[in-house]
Protein backbone atom coordinates (compact mmCIF):
# COMPACT_ATOMS: atom_id res chain seq x y z
CA UNK A 1 0.00 0.00 0.00
CA UNK A 2 1.27 3.42 -0.86
CA UNK A 3 0.01 6.30 1.18
CA UNK A 4 0.56 10.01 1.67
CA UNK A 5 -0.32 11.79 4.90
CA UNK A 6 -2.34 14.92 4.10
CA UNK A 7 -0.12 17.07 6.27
CA UNK A 8 3.15 15.82 4.74
CA UNK A 9 2.48 15.63 1.01
CA UNK A 10 6.18 15.51 0.13
CA UNK A 11 6.52 11.97 1.42
CA UNK A 12 5.11 8.67 0.27
CA UNK A 13 4.87 5.80 2.69
CA UNK A 14 4.89 2.25 1.48
CA UNK A 15 3.56 -0.36 3.91
CA UNK A 16 3.58 -4.03 3.02
CA UNK A 17 2.46 -6.90 5.15
CA UNK A 18 4.12 -10.27 4.63
CA UNK A 19 3.00 -13.55 6.13
CA UNK A 20 4.62 -16.98 6.18
CA UNK A 21 8.01 -15.41 6.34
CA UNK A 22 10.82 -17.74 7.07
CA UNK A 23 13.16 -15.17 8.41
CA UNK A 24 16.63 -16.50 9.05
CA UNK A 25 18.74 -13.51 8.25
CA UNK A 26 20.75 -11.14 10.35
CA UNK A 27 20.25 -7.49 11.08
CA UNK A 28 22.96 -6.83 8.56
CA UNK A 29 21.00 -8.53 5.82
CA UNK A 30 18.06 -6.34 6.65
CA UNK A 31 20.01 -3.14 6.40
CA UNK A 32 21.62 -4.25 3.17
CA UNK A 33 18.30 -4.27 1.35
CA UNK A 34 17.66 -0.68 2.28
CA UNK A 35 18.74 2.12 0.06
CA UNK A 36 20.06 5.35 1.34
CA UNK A 37 17.27 7.57 0.09
CA UNK A 38 14.55 5.27 1.37
CA UNK A 39 15.59 3.06 4.26
CA UNK A 40 13.36 0.15 5.12
CA UNK A 41 12.06 -0.67 8.55
CA UNK A 42 11.05 -4.22 9.44
CA UNK A 43 8.31 -4.41 12.02
CA UNK A 44 6.87 -7.39 13.84
CA UNK A 45 3.35 -7.45 12.51
CA UNK A 46 1.88 -9.42 15.41
CA UNK A 47 2.53 -6.46 17.71
CA UNK A 48 0.51 -4.08 15.56
CA UNK A 49 -3.06 -3.81 16.77
CA UNK A 50 -4.65 -1.95 13.86
CA UNK A 51 -3.91 0.30 10.92
CA UNK A 52 -4.49 3.33 13.16
CA UNK A 53 -1.87 2.02 15.55
CA UNK A 54 0.94 1.99 12.99
CA UNK A 55 -0.22 5.10 11.14
CA UNK A 56 -0.40 7.06 14.36
CA UNK A 57 3.25 6.19 15.08
CA UNK A 58 4.18 7.25 11.56
CA UNK A 59 2.43 10.59 12.03
CA UNK A 60 4.23 11.10 15.31
CA UNK A 61 7.58 10.38 13.63
CA UNK A 62 6.85 12.99 11.00
CA UNK A 63 6.05 15.57 13.67
CA UNK A 64 9.30 14.79 15.48
CA UNK A 65 11.19 14.93 12.20
CA UNK A 66 9.78 18.19 11.00
CA UNK A 67 9.42 20.19 14.21
CA UNK A 68 11.87 18.67 16.65
CA UNK A 69 14.58 16.15 15.87
CA UNK A 70 14.91 12.49 15.08
CA UNK A 71 16.35 10.36 17.84
CA UNK A 72 17.18 7.50 15.51
CA UNK A 73 18.95 7.35 12.18
CA UNK A 74 16.08 7.98 9.84
CA UNK A 75 12.31 8.31 9.54
CA UNK A 76 11.66 4.61 9.07
CA UNK A 77 13.50 3.60 12.21
CA UNK A 78 11.94 6.50 14.09
CA UNK A 79 8.58 4.83 13.49
CA UNK A 80 9.77 1.78 15.45
CA UNK A 81 10.77 4.00 18.34
CA UNK A 82 7.47 5.87 18.16
CA UNK A 83 5.58 2.60 18.37
CA UNK A 84 7.09 1.72 21.70
CA UNK A 85 5.65 2.98 24.93
CA UNK A 86 8.89 4.39 26.32
CA UNK A 87 11.88 6.24 24.87
CA UNK A 88 14.24 3.31 25.24
CA UNK A 89 15.55 2.78 21.71
CA UNK A 90 17.05 -0.67 22.14
CA UNK A 91 13.94 -1.96 23.90
CA UNK A 92 11.80 -0.54 21.12
CA UNK A 93 13.80 -2.40 18.51
CA UNK A 94 13.61 -5.59 20.53
CA UNK A 95 9.83 -5.38 20.82
CA UNK A 96 8.86 -4.06 17.42
CA UNK A 97 11.87 -4.56 15.18
CA UNK A 98 12.90 -7.71 13.38
CA UNK A 99 16.42 -8.80 14.27
CA UNK A 100 18.58 -11.85 14.68
CA UNK A 101 16.65 -12.91 17.79
CA UNK A 102 13.29 -12.92 16.09
CA UNK A 103 13.50 -16.41 14.62
CA UNK A 104 9.84 -17.06 15.16
CA UNK A 105 8.65 -13.97 13.34
CA UNK A 106 6.24 -15.17 10.70
CA UNK A 107 4.56 -11.89 9.97
CA UNK A 108 6.56 -8.86 9.04
CA UNK A 109 5.58 -5.37 8.00
CA UNK A 110 8.03 -3.71 5.66
CA UNK A 111 7.85 0.03 5.86
CA UNK A 112 9.54 2.47 3.58
CA UNK A 113 9.28 6.24 3.48
CA UNK A 114 10.17 8.09 0.30
CA UNK A 115 10.83 11.72 -0.19
CA UNK A 116 8.92 12.34 -3.40
CA UNK A 117 11.29 15.07 -4.44
CA UNK A 118 14.53 13.20 -3.84
CA UNK A 119 14.06 9.58 -4.75
CA UNK A 120 14.26 9.51 -8.53
CA UNK A 121 14.98 5.82 -8.36
CA UNK A 122 11.50 5.13 -7.05
CA UNK A 123 8.80 4.64 -9.59
CA UNK A 124 5.34 4.78 -8.08
CA UNK A 125 3.81 3.17 -11.14
CA UNK A 126 5.71 -0.11 -11.01
CA UNK A 127 4.82 -1.31 -7.56
CA UNK A 128 4.60 -0.27 -3.97
CA UNK A 129 7.84 -1.66 -2.70
CA UNK A 130 10.29 -0.30 -5.19
CA UNK A 131 13.92 -1.11 -4.85
CA UNK A 132 15.92 -4.31 -4.31
CA UNK A 133 12.98 -6.64 -4.26
CA UNK A 134 14.93 -9.78 -5.04
CA UNK A 135 17.05 -9.27 -1.96
CA UNK A 136 13.94 -8.54 0.08
CA UNK A 137 12.31 -11.83 -0.89
CA UNK A 138 15.53 -13.69 -0.23
CA UNK A 139 15.47 -12.42 3.33
CA UNK A 140 11.78 -12.95 3.90
CA UNK A 141 11.80 -16.43 2.43
CA UNK A 142 10.42 -17.81 -0.81
CA UNK A 143 7.05 -18.74 0.66
CA UNK A 144 6.33 -15.31 2.01
CA UNK A 145 3.07 -13.87 0.90
CA UNK A 146 2.33 -10.20 0.43
CA UNK A 147 -1.02 -9.28 1.99
CA UNK A 148 -2.76 -5.97 1.90
CA UNK A 149 -2.09 -3.85 4.97
CA UNK A 150 -5.57 -3.44 6.42
CA UNK A 151 -7.47 -4.05 9.64
CA UNK A 152 -8.98 -7.34 8.48
CA UNK A 153 -5.57 -8.88 7.87
CA UNK A 154 -4.06 -7.45 11.04
CA UNK A 155 -6.84 -8.92 13.17
CA UNK A 156 -5.84 -12.39 12.00
CA UNK A 157 -2.25 -12.10 13.11
CA UNK A 158 -2.18 -9.70 16.04
CA UNK A 159 -1.18 -10.93 19.48
CA UNK A 160 -3.48 -9.01 21.80
CA UNK A 161 -2.03 -10.26 25.07
CA UNK A 162 1.47 -9.18 23.96
CA UNK A 163 0.20 -5.78 22.82
CA UNK A 164 -1.55 -5.29 26.17
CA UNK A 165 1.69 -6.15 27.92
CA UNK A 166 3.74 -3.72 25.87
CA UNK A 167 1.34 -0.84 26.44
CA UNK A 168 0.58 -1.84 30.03
CA UNK A 169 -3.14 -1.96 29.36
CA UNK A 170 -4.88 -3.34 32.38
CA UNK A 171 -7.72 -5.80 32.12
CA UNK A 172 -10.50 -3.73 33.55
CA UNK A 173 -10.29 -0.92 31.04
CA UNK A 174 -9.90 -3.04 27.96
CA UNK A 175 -13.42 -4.32 27.66
CA UNK A 176 -13.87 -3.36 24.05
CA UNK A 177 -11.66 -3.02 21.02
CA UNK A 178 -12.05 0.72 20.69
CA UNK A 179 -10.77 1.20 24.20
CA UNK A 180 -7.59 -0.79 23.52
CA UNK A 181 -6.87 1.19 20.39
CA UNK A 182 -7.56 4.39 22.28
CA UNK A 183 -5.07 3.48 25.01
CA UNK A 184 -2.42 2.64 22.42
CA UNK A 185 -2.90 5.89 20.52
CA UNK A 186 -2.85 7.93 23.73
CA UNK A 187 0.40 6.40 24.86
CA UNK A 188 2.09 6.77 21.46
CA UNK A 189 1.06 10.39 21.11
CA UNK A 190 2.06 11.50 24.59
CA UNK A 191 5.15 9.47 25.28
CA UNK A 192 8.61 10.91 25.72
CA UNK A 193 7.66 14.54 25.42
CA UNK B 1 -4.42 39.68 13.59
CA UNK B 2 -6.84 36.77 13.59
CA UNK B 3 -6.48 36.45 9.82
CA UNK B 4 -2.72 36.07 10.19
CA UNK B 5 -3.19 33.29 12.72
CA UNK B 6 -5.66 31.45 10.50
CA UNK B 7 -3.26 31.84 7.60
CA UNK B 8 -0.54 30.26 9.75
CA UNK B 9 -2.78 27.34 10.60
CA UNK B 10 -3.62 26.80 6.94
CA UNK B 11 0.06 26.85 6.05
CA UNK B 12 0.84 24.34 8.78
CA UNK B 13 -1.93 21.96 7.77
CA UNK B 14 -1.37 22.40 4.01
CA UNK B 15 -4.28 22.79 1.58
CA UNK B 16 -4.98 19.05 1.93
CA UNK B 17 -6.70 19.70 5.25
CA UNK B 18 -9.39 22.36 4.88
CA UNK B 19 -10.42 23.87 8.20
CA UNK B 20 -13.29 25.92 9.52
CA UNK B 21 -12.92 28.13 12.58
CA UNK B 22 -15.66 27.26 15.03
CA UNK B 23 -14.62 28.86 18.27
CA UNK B 24 -12.11 31.25 19.69
CA UNK B 25 -10.99 31.70 23.26
CA UNK B 26 -8.30 33.68 25.03
CA UNK B 27 -5.74 30.95 24.67
CA UNK B 28 -6.77 28.79 21.78
CA UNK B 29 -8.64 28.60 18.50
CA UNK B 30 -10.81 25.64 17.66
CA UNK B 31 -11.11 24.39 14.10
CA UNK B 32 -13.09 21.65 12.51
CA UNK B 33 -12.12 19.47 9.58
CA UNK B 34 -13.30 16.32 7.87
CA UNK B 35 -9.83 14.97 7.09
CA UNK B 36 -8.23 12.46 9.44
CA UNK B 37 -4.58 13.34 10.07
CA UNK B 38 -3.18 9.89 9.43
CA UNK B 39 -5.73 7.19 8.81
CA UNK B 40 -7.40 7.43 5.40
CA UNK B 41 -9.49 4.33 6.18
CA UNK B 42 -11.53 6.05 8.85
CA UNK B 43 -12.37 9.08 6.77
CA UNK B 44 -16.07 8.47 6.49
CA UNK B 45 -18.03 11.05 4.55
CA UNK B 46 -19.62 12.53 7.67
CA UNK B 47 -16.66 12.16 10.02
CA UNK B 48 -15.43 15.29 11.67
CA UNK B 49 -12.37 16.16 13.72
CA UNK B 50 -11.55 18.99 16.05
CA UNK B 51 -8.23 20.78 15.99
CA UNK B 52 -7.38 22.93 18.98
CA UNK B 53 -4.57 25.35 18.31
CA UNK B 54 -2.70 27.53 20.78
CA UNK B 55 -1.18 30.38 18.79
CA UNK B 56 2.07 32.00 19.80
CA UNK B 57 1.63 35.10 21.93
CA UNK B 58 3.62 37.96 20.50
CA UNK B 59 4.11 39.68 23.85
CA UNK B 60 6.03 36.77 25.35
CA UNK B 61 9.66 35.98 24.75
CA UNK B 62 9.73 33.36 21.95
CA UNK B 63 11.52 30.69 23.98
CA UNK B 64 9.24 31.14 26.97
CA UNK B 65 6.28 31.13 24.64
CA UNK B 66 7.35 27.86 23.08
CA UNK B 67 7.91 26.19 26.43
CA UNK B 68 4.53 27.34 27.71
CA UNK B 69 2.67 26.25 24.59
CA UNK B 70 4.32 22.85 24.70
CA UNK B 71 3.61 22.42 28.38
CA UNK B 72 -0.05 23.41 28.13
CA UNK B 73 -0.73 21.34 25.06
CA UNK B 74 0.85 18.31 26.67
CA UNK B 75 -0.97 18.79 29.96
CA UNK B 76 -4.26 18.87 28.13
CA UNK B 77 -3.35 15.81 26.09
CA UNK B 78 -2.29 13.88 29.18
CA UNK B 79 -5.52 14.73 30.96
CA UNK B 80 -7.57 13.56 28.00
CA UNK B 81 -5.63 10.33 28.07
CA UNK B 82 -5.94 9.83 31.83
CA UNK B 83 -9.66 10.58 31.85
CA UNK B 84 -10.40 8.27 28.94
CA UNK B 85 -9.10 5.43 31.12
CA UNK B 86 -11.57 6.12 33.91
CA UNK B 87 -14.74 4.09 33.46
CA UNK B 88 -17.86 6.24 33.30
CA UNK B 89 -16.21 9.44 32.17
CA UNK B 90 -16.93 10.63 28.64
CA UNK B 91 -14.23 12.72 27.01
CA UNK B 92 -13.44 13.14 23.33
CA UNK B 93 -10.83 10.79 21.98
CA UNK B 94 -7.34 12.17 21.46
CA UNK B 95 -6.23 11.57 17.88
CA UNK B 96 -2.82 13.14 17.88
CA UNK B 97 -0.92 16.10 19.20
CA UNK B 98 1.92 18.32 18.14
CA UNK B 99 3.10 20.07 21.30
CA UNK B 100 5.92 21.86 19.46
CA UNK B 101 3.38 23.91 17.55
CA UNK B 102 0.48 23.73 19.98
CA UNK B 103 -1.92 21.52 18.08
CA UNK B 104 -4.24 18.89 19.53
CA UNK B 105 -6.55 16.78 17.37
CA UNK B 106 -9.63 15.25 18.93
CA UNK B 107 -12.60 13.31 17.73
CA UNK B 108 -15.66 15.47 17.39
CA UNK B 109 -18.56 14.94 19.76
CA UNK B 110 -21.94 16.59 19.74
CA UNK B 111 -24.29 17.39 16.92
CA UNK B 112 -26.60 20.13 15.70
CA UNK B 113 -29.90 20.54 17.54
CA UNK B 114 -33.13 20.81 15.54
CA UNK B 115 -33.09 24.58 16.05
CA UNK B 116 -29.72 24.86 14.34
CA UNK B 117 -27.52 25.45 17.36
CA UNK B 118 -24.73 23.19 18.55
CA UNK B 119 -25.58 20.62 21.20
CA UNK B 120 -23.76 21.95 24.24
CA UNK B 121 -25.58 22.05 27.54
CA UNK B 122 -26.30 25.77 27.30
CA UNK B 123 -27.92 25.56 23.88
CA UNK B 124 -29.75 22.40 24.79
CA UNK B 125 -31.36 23.97 27.85
CA UNK B 126 -32.46 26.96 25.80
CA UNK B 127 -33.76 24.77 23.04
CA UNK B 128 -35.63 22.40 25.35
CA UNK B 129 -37.13 25.27 27.31
CA UNK B 130 -38.45 26.87 24.14
CA UNK B 131 -40.17 23.81 22.75
CA UNK B 132 -41.77 22.68 26.00
CA UNK B 133 -40.87 24.31 29.30
CA UNK B 134 -43.02 21.84 31.18
CA UNK B 135 -41.42 18.70 29.84
CA UNK B 136 -39.17 18.45 32.82
CA UNK B 137 -38.40 14.77 32.33
CA UNK B 138 -35.95 15.36 29.53
CA UNK B 139 -34.17 18.20 31.26
CA UNK B 140 -33.97 16.34 34.57
CA UNK B 141 -32.46 13.32 32.87
CA UNK B 142 -29.81 15.39 31.13
CA UNK B 143 -28.91 17.52 34.14
CA UNK B 144 -28.67 14.54 36.49
CA UNK B 145 -26.38 12.75 34.04
CA UNK B 146 -24.24 15.87 33.72
CA UNK B 147 -24.02 16.08 37.50
CA UNK B 148 -22.97 12.45 37.60
CA UNK B 149 -20.16 13.12 35.12
CA UNK B 150 -18.80 15.88 37.31
CA UNK B 151 -19.22 13.67 40.37
CA UNK B 152 -17.19 10.85 38.82
CA UNK B 153 -14.55 13.34 37.74
CA UNK B 154 -14.22 14.74 41.25
CA UNK B 155 -14.32 11.31 42.87
CA UNK B 156 -11.22 10.46 40.89
CA UNK B 157 -9.61 13.66 42.13
CA UNK B 158 -9.56 15.55 38.88
CA UNK B 159 -10.92 19.07 38.64
CA UNK B 160 -12.05 20.67 35.42
CA UNK B 161 -11.12 24.26 36.18
CA UNK B 162 -13.45 25.90 33.67
CA UNK B 163 -16.75 24.17 34.14
CA UNK B 164 -19.33 26.12 32.18
CA UNK B 165 -22.43 24.99 30.36
CA UNK B 166 -20.71 25.47 27.01
CA UNK B 167 -17.87 23.18 28.04
CA UNK B 168 -20.31 20.33 28.49
CA UNK B 169 -21.41 18.75 25.23
CA UNK B 170 -24.33 16.44 24.71
CA UNK B 171 -23.97 13.64 22.23
CA UNK B 172 -26.76 11.36 21.13
CA UNK B 173 -24.91 8.17 20.39
CA UNK B 174 -27.35 6.97 17.80
CA UNK B 175 -24.53 5.32 15.90
CA UNK B 176 -23.65 2.97 18.75
CA UNK B 177 -27.19 1.63 18.68
CA UNK B 178 -27.46 1.28 22.43
CA UNK B 179 -29.16 4.61 22.97
CA UNK B 180 -32.44 5.75 21.60
CA UNK B 181 -32.56 9.01 19.70
CA UNK B 182 -33.58 11.03 22.72
CA UNK B 183 -30.89 9.71 24.98
CA UNK B 184 -28.13 12.24 25.53
CA UNK B 185 -24.77 11.41 27.02
CA UNK B 186 -22.75 14.30 28.38
CA UNK B 187 -19.12 14.82 27.37
CA UNK B 188 -16.73 17.13 29.16
CA UNK B 189 -14.42 19.16 26.95
CA UNK B 190 -11.69 21.80 27.23
CA UNK B 191 -9.23 20.58 29.83
CA UNK B 192 -6.89 23.51 29.34
CA UNK B 193 -7.30 24.59 32.96
CA UNK B 194 -7.79 21.16 34.50
CA UNK B 195 -5.57 19.53 37.01
CA UNK B 196 -5.27 16.76 39.52
CA UNK B 197 -6.35 17.88 42.96
CA UNK B 198 -7.51 16.25 46.15
CA UNK B 199 -8.56 19.54 47.72
CA UNK B 200 -12.26 20.12 48.43
CA UNK B 201 -11.59 23.79 47.69
CA UNK B 202 -10.88 23.14 43.99
CA UNK B 203 -13.91 20.91 43.62
CA UNK B 204 -16.10 23.44 45.40
CA UNK B 205 -14.88 26.13 43.02
CA UNK B 206 -15.70 23.87 40.06
CA UNK B 207 -19.27 23.49 41.30
CA UNK B 208 -19.52 27.19 42.02
CA UNK B 209 -18.35 28.18 38.54
CA UNK B 210 -20.95 25.89 36.99
CA UNK B 211 -23.66 27.22 39.26
CA UNK B 212 -22.82 30.77 38.24
CA UNK B 213 -22.78 29.80 34.57
CA UNK B 214 -26.26 28.29 34.87
CA UNK B 215 -27.47 31.31 36.85
CA UNK B 216 -26.34 33.77 34.21
CA UNK B 217 -27.59 31.89 31.16
CA UNK B 218 -30.77 30.30 32.46
CA UNK B 219 -31.69 32.57 35.33
CA UNK B 220 -35.40 31.77 35.33
CA UNK B 221 -34.96 28.09 36.09
CA UNK B 222 -31.48 28.16 37.54
CA UNK B 223 -32.48 27.09 41.01
CA UNK B 224 -34.12 23.90 39.80
CA UNK B 225 -31.39 23.19 37.28
CA UNK B 226 -28.72 23.44 39.92
CA UNK B 227 -30.69 21.19 42.24
CA UNK B 228 -30.80 18.47 39.58
CA UNK B 229 -27.11 18.85 38.81
CA UNK B 230 -26.29 18.41 42.48
CA UNK B 231 -28.60 15.43 42.67
CA UNK B 232 -26.56 13.69 39.97
CA UNK B 233 -23.35 14.79 41.60
CA UNK B 234 -24.32 13.20 44.90
CA UNK B 235 -25.45 10.04 43.15
CA UNK B 236 -22.04 9.63 41.55
CA UNK B 237 -20.29 10.01 44.89
CA UNK B 238 -22.52 7.41 46.49
CA UNK B 239 -22.01 4.95 43.66
CA UNK B 240 -18.27 5.44 43.52
CA UNK B 241 -17.85 4.72 47.20
CA UNK B 242 -19.95 1.56 47.27
CA UNK B 243 -18.41 -1.05 49.47
CA UNK B 244 -16.82 1.45 51.79
CA UNK B 245 -18.52 1.92 55.12
CA UNK B 246 -21.10 4.64 55.55
CA UNK B 247 -18.87 6.99 57.42
CA UNK B 248 -16.23 7.04 54.74
CA UNK B 249 -18.82 7.22 52.03
CA UNK B 250 -20.23 10.55 53.02
CA UNK B 251 -17.31 12.45 54.49
CA UNK B 252 -15.69 13.26 51.13
CA UNK B 253 -18.96 14.42 49.63
CA UNK B 254 -19.81 16.43 52.72
CA UNK B 255 -16.42 18.12 52.69
CA UNK B 256 -16.91 19.24 49.10
CA UNK B 257 -20.48 20.42 49.63
CA UNK B 258 -19.53 22.31 52.74
CA UNK B 259 -16.71 24.01 50.90
CA UNK B 260 -19.06 24.75 48.02
CA UNK B 261 -21.32 26.67 50.45
CA UNK B 262 -18.33 28.64 51.66
CA UNK B 263 -17.18 29.46 48.13
CA UNK B 264 -20.67 30.61 47.28
CA UNK B 265 -20.52 33.14 50.12
CA UNK B 266 -17.11 34.54 49.35
CA UNK B 267 -16.58 34.05 45.60
CA UNK B 268 -14.13 31.75 43.95
CA UNK B 269 -10.88 33.54 44.67
CA UNK B 270 -9.84 32.50 48.13
CA UNK B 271 -6.53 34.29 47.85
CA UNK B 272 -8.32 37.63 47.43
CA UNK B 273 -9.21 37.82 51.07
CA UNK B 274 -6.78 38.28 53.91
Amino acid sequence: MLLVLPQFPDYSISINLFTNCNYKGTTQALTSCSVEQAPRAFIKASNIYSTSHLLCAIYKSFIEYKYNRLRTKNLSTEVILSLYSSSNISEAFKQFGVNSDSVDTDNIIVLQIFNNKKSESYDANTNAYGIDNTLLFEILGKNSENLEFNDANLIKIRDISMIKKIYKIKHENSTNNDQIERCIINSIQLRGL
Amino acid sequence: MIDDIIKGVEDYLTPNIPVKLISQGAEALVFETNVHPYNPYTTASNASYIIKYRPAKKYRHPSIDQALTKHRTLTEGRLLSKLSNIPGINVPQLICCDPYNGYIWQAKVGCVLPNGTFSNLKNYLWYQKNIDPFDEDKIVKVLVSVGRQIGILHCNDYVHGDLTSSNILLDNNTSSGTNSANEWSPYLIDFGLSSYSTMPEDKGVDLYVLERAILSTHSLFAEKYNQWLLQGYKQAYCEMSLGKDDKERYTKLEQVLKRFEEVRLRGRKRSMIG
